[in-house]
């Protein structure tokens, strides 16, 4: 076990400094100058700006300059923000990202996996059905639309929830179910497949067998069966809702890191872009090797090899 | 000897998108008080559905014992109990040991607790004496060291083991009846035979009836007092194992036994029953068998025979057993039995 | 158990019946082939029927749609600008809105037609710069889908070949290829698609590059793990003794059987590609005007949310059919190809 995290340990960091690279490189064939948009600037005003964040050097120069840094923890000084670093224009916006992404991934999975569990045991019946459509609906509706579509209709038309902004919890509700949505879709069908799965199984038959009522095979024997494997939706979820947060926060002007996002593309302000797209690329990579380690510790017939898997 | 579990006249249908399947078309038989009784019949004959039935395990959606079944036990007709009633009865009076062991324990439960469950749910055990109970019964089908293994995952167990320990689990209670679905098939060769002796033990132990379901014909001679044939939904002969063995009487227990190998027979093929069983959707009018049967008459496409008794013990399902049929030679194979043992059918041999 | 009695039998009941072998042998169900088997099975499943008939039907407004209400999806009318929708045939019931009236947010209703003395009627209204939203709305459903036909098809071209080569030829160059993937996977997709939209800038090409290059890893995966089951079975090893190349095992014996997971895999890219492509204009990535995708529409009508709900809700409603139907031929599809579901 040991041997294999630290293997996994590794490939993690590997994985992360190709990415990191490729981002760079990417992010400086990107065209146009971050000082260009904002305003005009004279050609010897671009050289002092250049020279100021260090991009009158040779390409090279500047990536091994940059990984340098971003050893030490540095992940440079925003060009929008004058100064302040990007360490810290992130930090400052975590929170509200974090609040909502942890809300709605809790909310999203649990609830999905209700829906699917109900599902599987009234199979075929009007419940079923019901929950089918729901995941089907929330699978579908782009969570950019529904957080638009719940803005206006429960915020704006009928004034139950703030319609905008970041001012304490029920702020935290509208957009938290609408990137939550696809959490729930997600689970709910994956749950429905495995329970009917796990209840078609022979150790299910053999419960019965036993005298086993209905309830006990439902959630003693099927249920922990086919909750394991739910586990590995996990990290493709937390890709969605990375995707998610950005439109969402973008809807309900949450000063979130999704947003910081987008306004950074914006204005090709090169350093936010490379800060979040690590912290991004690393928040993935963990959770998927959060996820592994989970399933073996969760699943009594997984022993993880040091082997390649 | 008396009669722990009679069917009668069980019929059994399923639901598919295609249509009604007759699955089960008039089953009878009774299981006496501590006998092996061996089913035996080609895959979709019809065995595993009509021991299913009697533990009512069929899936509900889909399947549907017809009125007029009867399954008697300790004087009731289990078609008709409820759920609940019928909860009571598996694991504690009626028991089954399954086909799979690789996939019929609960992968995430230790093999202890499986064990214990049924204790503590239908004898009122505590947990710890439930847990002692489970260690003596792993004793008891010969686990090594249960002590330390009581506490394992089924995957750390090798197929026979597991097989052990499913025997285990159906024992627990000191059920009447025990229902073996085809235990051994999916076993290696040694390990077969290693849990039929393990199942004629404890049989004699623990005084149970036992419902062996096969296809394996030398698998019936080894553990069966009765065989009772199956074939398209229905029973064409039951008899001891000897009337079964030295003097069958349905042309395809025939081509059963003719099927098999055999070590006096010099004969350089093996003889296989042509054909397919027949399609339960639309079963032939007639007898099912008589598309497959090299003795078939005309009466077997118009009528399905009923069933004519050979002696005391053994009935076949076969015109040829009427009065006005042709007498008919059986196959080589079959006679060569019949005539290793002359006129004695209703005793059994050295077993 | 009882004896037979009663009934008697004529004599000639009992002589031999015809015999014939090869009877027993009759299988009783017609035999059909892949493709029937399937689309039996597909025409069970109503929800898949349904959304086929109205996925058809949005394909086809994708292209007579722009033509049909007689406005130029680009000419620009500022005297006509913000008008609700209204079809004047069923302009009088009232609880359908296309009666040409908004409710502004004081809960007032206002007809701007009326007003302004607007004889034309704009089916579904007109954006801020007057031009026709039935038009552009179509014309936008054209663009989406182009763009995720584009891509998917990409994706399937090339994660296709990378599956069937890494799976077949297997050893060093699977391991390669599929350490290749494994940290492409471990890329999130998101950033690789902006980086990229960014270097190559907005447009119907570089949206589609940019999909095609991060989706087709999972049709390699599922591709290659098909190949790695299929190449040993006695099929393929027959056709191998029997001298047949490479390319015609792959194309010939390999391929036939992968029809339906690829097929599979392809109906739950496009949705993908659908949803991607409206997330890149929604953060400003997308199309630029005066093009219009679905994404643009959804962008610029939220920003009129609070007074021209319409001109959100129209392109919202649209999205959705596509992504639904799409989902739920895919899940038919799945169900029909999928061997366990046998019955």
């Amino acid at each position: 076990m040991g041997k294999y995290v630290l293997q996994r340990i590794g490939y993690m960091l590997i994985t992360l400094f190709i990415i990191v690279s490729l981002s760079y490189f990417l992010m400086k064939l990107i065209p146009g100058s971050p000082f260009s948009a904002a305003e005009k600037l004279t050609d010897s005003q671009l050289a002092i700006m250049n020279a100021k964040y260090g991009l009158d050097q040779p390409v090279p120069i500047q990536y091994l300059k940059y990984m340098g840094n971003v050893l030490q923890g540095d992940l440079g000084v925003s060009f929008q923000f004058s100064n302040t670093p990007v360490t810290e224009l992130i930090s400052q916006r975590v929170g509200p990202s974090v609040t909502l992404g942890l809300q709605a991934m809790i909310f999203g999975t649990i609830f999905g996996i209700v829906l699917g569990v109900i599902a599987a045991l009234r199979q075929n019946t009007w419940m079923d059905y019901g929950s089918t459509f729901l995941a089907i609906l929330g699978k579908s509706i782009p969570s950019f639309v529904f957080a638009a579509l719940l803005q206006y209709f429960i915020a704006v038309k009928l004034g139950w929830l703030p319609v905008a902004f970041w001012r304490g919890f029920e702020y935290s509700i509208l957009p938290s179910i609408a990137l939550a949505i696809f959490p729930i879709s997600i689970a709910a069908r994956f749950m429905r497949t495995e329970m009917i799965d796990v209840l078609g199984s022979d150790y299910i038959t053999l419960a019965r067998a036993k005298g086993a009522t209905p309830f006990e095979v439902a959630f003693k024997h099927a249920l922990r069966n086919a909750l394991i494997p739910v586990v590995t939706v996990l990290g493709p979820l937390t890709a969605a809702l990375m995707t998610g947060s950005l439109v969402v926060e973008q809807v309900f002007a949450i000063p979130g890191i999704g947003e910081q996002f987008v306004t950074s593309i914006k204005v090709l302000d090169h350093p936010v872009i490379m800060g979040t797209t690590i912290l991004y690329a690393t928040l993935f990579i963990v959770i998927i090797f959060i996820v592994d380690i989970l399933y073996s510790i969760i699943d009594p017939r997984i022993r993880l090899s040091g082997g390649n898997n | 000897m008396k009669s722990i579990l009679t069917v009668k006249d069980l019929n059994i249908s399923f639901n598919t998108y295609a249509g009604e399947v007759k699955a089960i078309r008039g089953v009878n038989f009774d299981l006496k008080k501590g006998e092996t009784l061996a089913i035996v019949g080609e895959s979709g004959s019809g065995k595993s559905v009509t021991t299913k039935s009697i533990m009512r395990l069929l899936p509900k959606s889909n399947s549907e014992i017809k009125k007029g079944s009867q399954i008697l036990f300790d004087g009731r007709n289990l078609a008709d109990l409820s759920d609940k009633e019928m909860q009571k009865i598996r694991g504690r009076d009626i028991s089954m040991i399954f086909q799979d062991p690789m996939t019929s324990l609960n992968p995430t439960m230790k093999i202890g607790k499986q064990i214990a469950e049924p204790l503590i749910k239908h004898q009122k055990f505590s947990k710890k004496q439930a847990m002692e109970r489970a260690l003596e019964l792993l004793k008891l089908v010969g686990l090594p060291q249960p002590e330390r293994r009581i506490k394992q995952y089924p995957h750390q167990f090798s197929g026979g083991q597991r097989q052990r320990i499913v025997i285990a689990i159906a024992l627990a209670c000191n059920p009447q009846v025990l229902i073996a679905d085809e235990p051994t098939t999916a076993l290696d060769v040694t390990i077969q035979a290693q849990i039929l002796d393990l199942m004629k033990n404890l049989q004699k132990k623990i005084d149970t009836s036992i419902i062996f379901i096969t296809h394996d014909l030398g698998v019936v001679a080894n553990v069966a007092d009765r065989v009772a044939v199956m074939y398209g939904g229905r029973i064409v002969e039951v008899g001891t194992v000897d009337e079964i063995f030295y003097n069958p009487q349905h042309p395809y227990t025939w081509g059963l036994i003719s099927s098999m190998p055999s070590i006096d027979a010099n004969d350089d093929e093996l003889f296989v029953i042509p054909g397919s069983p027949p399609d339960l959707l639309n079963p032939p009018k007639g007898d099912a068998f008589a598309v497959r049967n090299r003795y078939a008459m005309a009466i077997d496409m118009e009528e399905e025979p009923p069933m004519f008794q050979v002696s005391e013990t053994h009935y076949a399902a076969t015109w040829l057993l009427h009065p006005d049929a042709p007498k008919v030679e059986p196959p080589e194979a079959v006679k060569r039995r019949q005539r290793k043992t002359p006129g004695v059918y209703n005793t059994k041999g050295e077993e | 158990m009882a004896n037979h009695s009663g009934k008697r039998f004529p004599k000639e009941m009992f002589e031999p019946a015809h015999y014939d072998e090869s009877l027993g042998e009759k299988i009783e169900k017609p035999s059909l082939n892949f493709w029937q088997d399937a689309w039996l099975r597909v025409k069970k499943n109503k929800a898949a029927i349904i959304s086929l008939v109205l996925l058809t039907m949005l394909i086809i407004m994708a292209f007579i749609g722009p033509y049909l209400s007689g406005y130029d999806g680009d000419v620009q009318r500022a005297e006509h600008n913000n008008l609700p929708p209204r079809i004047e045939a069923i302009q009088h019931i009232d609880w359908l809105p296309f009666n040409g009236t908004i409710t502004n947010r004081e809960g007032e209703t206002l007809t701007p037609y009326e007003d302004r003395q607007v004889e034309e009627s704009y089916w579904f209204g007109t954006d801020q710069f007057g031009r026709d939203l039935f038009t552009r709305l179509w014309e936008g459903v054209q663009i989406s889908l182009l763009i995720a036909f584009l891509a998917t098809a990409i994706d399937m071209i090339f994660g296709v070949s990378y599956g069937a080569i890494s799976g077949y030829f297997g050893g060093r160059v699977d391991n390669i290829m599929q350490r290749i993937i494994e940290i492409l996977m471990g890329i999130p997709n998101l950033v690789i698609v902006i980086l990229l939209i960014l270097i190559l800038e907005p447009g119907i090409l570089s949206i589609t590059i940019a999909l095609a290059i991060t989706g087709w890893t999972t049709m390699a995966r599922v591709v290659r793990g098909q190949v790695l089951k299929l190449k040993n079975e006695e099929f393929a090893l027959a056709s191998k003794t029997l001298g047949a190349t490479n390319i015609r095992i792959i194309f010939k014996h390999l391929m036939p059987n992968m029809v339906g997971v690829i097929i599979i895999n392809t109906m739950f890219t496009i949705p993908n590609a659908i949803f991607f492509e409206a997330f890149l204009s929604f953060i400003g990535l997308g199309l630029q005007p005066p093009d219009a995708s679905l994404g643009t529409l959804i962008e610029s009508g939220f920003k009129s949310l609070l007074l021209y709900p319409y001109q959100l809700i129209i392109p919202s409603i649209v999205i959705s059919l596509l992504m639904i139907t799409f989902n739920l031929i895919a899940d038919g599809l799945r169900d029909a190809f999928d061997p366990k579901m046998r019955d």
